[in-house]
């Protein structure tokens, strides 16, 4: 089964070694390679990939705006954004859009391409720093202390809690105290469950996807099948978060 | 105002009289036309001296009883003008008593058309003494003769139908006795209809008695409210002295229109003549205080005045407080007006306009007071009104406005300071706002040109020389491109590594170290190299910035590149652990070792040198422990530093950016900056 890539890519050399790493791959076929995001959007209407590689910085579209497209349009397709080193910001706005993976350029061609593989297989690479955000932004969400399960003490919430160290346990605190007092709203805030967390947890110390899944007794599948639901309940989070926003500044109504 | 008054009545009486003609028109007896009464200018006059001492004393409330004015040829009387003014003499005021009678009389035809007629009296100004009336000889009561008011209320005594009855005229006497050393001064008389008469007795009663009441118990009132806000401000005096003089005016306004008191009436008199130099006193003292007057010997003497005159005029057989009142009532207004005139000049030098209304309100009740001497000792027309008791109002008036004025003044004062406190409240903040601004500049400056510095030492340290050796080699054709793509990835793991020093990681030594194994796993798994991942939770470090988190890395990064290229290990565990103030990482490889000591004396190898130095600029330690079944290299770092400032540590803080953080550490933290405890 072929994987049908589009890249959307401005930098000419960037674009050309993409497109020859996919074109080489036997199990990969290359659908096109844009160079600013308008054309991609065209593209990405026309053909319908499997999978998208968008560079953020784009001349004319933002590349988030290219990923939100997307993901609203084609949910089928995988969103691999394509970043410089040492961006993790953009990238967690990236999966906020929807994208599900992220690929640094400097990667090793061969790597990149099973990144894709894997990505389709519905794995998501990870890195701890975007882990550790991770555990940040849901636990700002409102449902990082997780408090109505595991009790009120947030810190105790899980080994994802304790990890990240006694700052963002307070933060995690505040979170869970904050999580209470939105309760009556009824709001789907999107939680993580146990085990995402401890995924997250684990990510954020360094243990890889194989370690990971021999300490929680799962498969590798698994667990990269975890971070990919972390990824999408980002996704959900982000959007209901921006309701809630909208509802308390009166532009939605109930 | 004599004048006025009387005009007043006169218009009074006219209307009165429509009104009566109404009456009369309407009533039932319409035939009897309207008769003015009327006002007797001239009197028979006939006197008597009395020898004997007589029973009784004008100046308590026991009559004396008179002899009864002859009605036959025995004396002989006299035509005088009325008003009848005999002034006495103050300096008689101790001398020996005699005591005369003087007869007033008028004869009055009688007009039978009409109803009951009556006697008024506008006024019997007595030093001191008595005025009785008979009708055809007969002794009529006066009801108002009593002692407090006699002098002061008009007297109305209507005649008894029985009296004129068959009769074309009837004569009325009003008798005067007095004592020879004062003088006295007596009104017209007036004879005819009652009601005409009733309407101008109400309207002089008023006028004297009726409006001073008045006015002197609203004045007190005024001195309540007064007294209310000194007891709450006591540092404002010049309330507490008004509230005092609303209380002696109250009393000195007493005699003007009470007709019995329970004391004595000699104390009550007495009271009353010397509550108003107390009032003076209570008046001068507040001018001056209020004007700030710093005059104590003004003062003394006013209060050494006013305690003596108390005391030498109280009440005692020797002296008749009556009589005593003119001469304190004239060194009361000498030494008004000395008073006046300083606070006159104060207020015009001040120019403060409430000090200007309140001296011109003295000036009028000086005026006022002067009137009433001359009123009171017979040297004017009796049928004026006392105007002191009126005094209050531009007295009192001028006290309100002074204090109203002050008050306002105080509150405009107030928010006109609160205005410029605000006023400079804001330029202050903005003042502190631009430095705060300047300041944050210049450490955004100062930690732009760290972290540049830092970077660019790190650059040159690892990926420049990486670089630029790797150069010379290529240049040679002494490096293979595999060798060449090794150096190359070495240098973007350098520059991995600085980057990700800069991402927030919240203090968290494990993360760290994940980041690290993120970027260098794979190709320590390239190089053969099995990594056994035992890390384990640890407190966090609040002083690991990006600086120190860099150093770390470095140090790490370091200790893995030696296990790689020199121990010939198959694999690397990778382990922490945390006890008292310290956390460790391990790094135990399983290669053949070397000899720690060699190593390090080796001029050539400086990589130990390095790894402990960059260790010391944190704090901590590097043991490193081989054998040639491996290596131990154990780097100790201390969870609390002593020598980082608390702002570059608050572990709440996510890094905002490293350069912002790094602005609160000491520009240079070199070996020996790093103590430790």
């Amino acid at each position: 089964m072929t994987v049908r890539v589009l890249i959307v890519e401005d930098d000419a050399k960037f674009r050309a070694a993409f497109a020859d790493a996919v074109a080489s791959a036997p199990d990969m076929q290359l659908l096109g390679a844009a160079a600013n995001g308008r054309q991609g959007i065209d593209l990405l209407d026309r053909h319908a990939p499997d999978v998208l590689l968008v560079d953020l910085g784009l001349p004319d579209v933002d590349g988030l705006e290219v990923i939100r497209h997307a993901a609203s349009t084609q949910p089928d397709c995988d969103v691999m954004v394509v970043t410089v080193f040492g961006d993790e910001r953009h990238v967690l706005e990236s999966i906020e859009m929807g994208a599900t993976g992220y690929l640094l350029k400097d990667s090793m061609p061969e790597d990149f391409i099973e990144q894709i593989r894997l990505l389709r297989a519905g794995g998501s690479p990870i890195s701890p720093i975007i882990a550790r955000q991770l555990l940040a932004r849901f636990q700002r969400l409102g449902s990082g202390g997780g408090g109505s399960r595991t009790g009120p003490d947030p810190v105790s919430a899980g080994p994802a809690a304790a990890v990240v160290g006694g700052n963002d346990a307070r933060a995690a605190a505040h979170a869970g105290a904050s999580a209470v007092d939105e309760a009556g709203t009824g709001d789907d805030r999107p939680e993580l469950s146990e085990r995402e967390r401890s995924v997250l947890g684990l990510v954020t110390k360094g243990f890889t996807y194989d370690e990971i899944a021999g300490l929680l007794g799962v498969s590798r599948n698994t667990v990269t099948t975890y971070v990919r639901r972390i990824y999408r309940k980002l996704q959900v989070g982000s959007k209901t978060e921006a309701v809630y926003e909208a509802r308390k500044l009166g532009l939605l109504r109930d | 105002m004599k004048r006025g008054s009387w005009a007043c009545c006169a218009t009074r009486r006219a209307r009165a009289s429509l009104v009566l003609v109404a009456v009369v028109l309407l009533g039932a007896c319409a035939e009897r036309p309207n008769v003015e009464p009327t006002e007797y200018r001239v009197a028979k006059f006939a006197s008597l001296e009395l020898p004997a001492r007589p029973r009784g004393d004008f100046a308590s409330n026991r009559s004396i009883r008179l002899p009864v004015p002859p009605r036959d040829g025995s004396v002989e009387w006299r035509p005088v003008p009325l008003p009848a003014r005999l002034s006495g003499s103050p300096r008689s005021a101790t001398g020996p008593r005699g005591l005369a009678v003087h007869w007033y009389r008028v004869d009055h035809p009688v007009d039978h058309a009409h109803g009951p007629i009556a006697v008024y009296v506008p006024r019997f100004l007595p030093g001191v003494g008595q005025v009785d009336l008979f009708v055809a000889g007969e002794h009529m009561d006066v009801p108002s003769t009593r002692i407090a008011s006699y002098w002061n209320r008009p007297a109305l005594v209507p005649i008894p139908p029985r009296l004129v009855e068959g009769r074309a005229s009837v004569d009325v006497v009003v008798a005067v006795s007095f004592d020879t050393r004062t003088g006295y001064s007596l009104t017209p008389v007036w004879i005819g209809e009652l009601p005409a008469l009733q309407r101008a007795a109400a309207l002089r009663d008023f006028l004297q008695n009726d409006a001073p009441e008045a006015l002197s118990y609203a004045f007190l009132a005024l001195g309540l409210f007064a007294f209310g806000f000194w007891v709450r401000r006591p540092r404002e005096q010049p309330y507490l002295l008004f509230a005092l003089a609303t209380v002696v005016w109250w009393v000195r306004t007493l005699h003007f229109y009470v007709d019995a008191v329970p004391i004595d009436g000699r104390i009550f008199w007495w009271l009353s003549v010397i509550s108003l130099s107390w009032l003076m006193v209570l008046v001068y003292l507040f001018a001056l205080r209020f004007q700030g007057r710093q005059a104590p010997w003004v003062e003394r003497a006013l209060l050494v005045f006013v305690v003596g005159a108390s005391v030498a005029t109280y009440p005692t057989v020797h002296l008749e407080p009556a009589l005593a009142s003119t001469l304190i009532y004239a060194v009361q207004l000498v030494a008004s007006i000395g008073v006046t005139l300083l606070i006159t000049r104060d207020a015009v030098r001040a120019r403060t306009r409430e000090g200007l209304v309140l001296a011109a309100a003295l000036w009028i009740d000086l005026l006022f007071g002067a009137y009433d001497l001359l009123l009171k000792d017979a040297y004017v027309d009796p049928r004026g009104v006392f105007l002191l008791p009126y005094g209050a109002i531009p007295l009192f008036g001028a006290f309100l406005y002074a204090v109203l004025r002050r008050y306002g003044g105080a509150i405009d004062d107030v928010e006109r300071l609160n205005a410029s406190l605000e006023e400079r409240l804001a330029a202050r903040t903005r003042e502190l706002d631009a430095s705060h601004q300047r300041l944050r500049a210049i450490e955004r400056e100062q930690a732009l040109t760290a972290e540049r510095q830092r970077l660019m030492r790190d650059m040159h340290d690892g990926l420049g020389s990486s670089l630029m050796s790797s150069l010379v080699l290529v240049e040679r054709g002494k490096l293979q491109p595999g060798e060449v793509a090794a150096v190359l990835r070495e240098c973007i793991d350098d520059l991995k590594l600085t980057i990700d020093s800069l991402e927030p990681i919240g203090s968290d030594l494990v993360t760290l170290l994940a980041t690290l194994r993120y970027r260098l796993g794979r190709r320590l798994e390239g190089a053969g190299l099995k990594l056994d991942w035992r890390v384990s939770d640890l407190p966090p470090l609040p002083w690991l910035d990006a600086l120190s988190a860099l150093e770390v890395l470095r140090i790490l990064q370091e200790a893995l590149t030696n296990v790689v290229k020199h121990s010939g290990a198959r694999s690397i565990a990778i382990s922490t652990a945390a006890a008292g103030n310290e956390v460790r990482v391990l790094l135990v490889d399983d290669g053949h070792g070397f000899d720690v000591e060699r190593a390090r004396r080796d001029p050539a190898g400086r990589g130990l040198l390095n790894l402990e130095r960059r260790a010391a600029k944190l704090g901590g330690r590097v043991r490193i422990d081989s054998s040639p079944a491996g290596t131990t290299v154990e780097l100790a770092l201390r969870i609390e530093r002593r020598d980082v400032p608390s702002s570059s540590a608050a572990p709440d803080e996510e890094r905002r950016s490293a350069g912002e953080r790094e602005a609160g550490l000491p520009p240079v933290q070199e070996e020996n900056g790093a103590a430790v405890r």
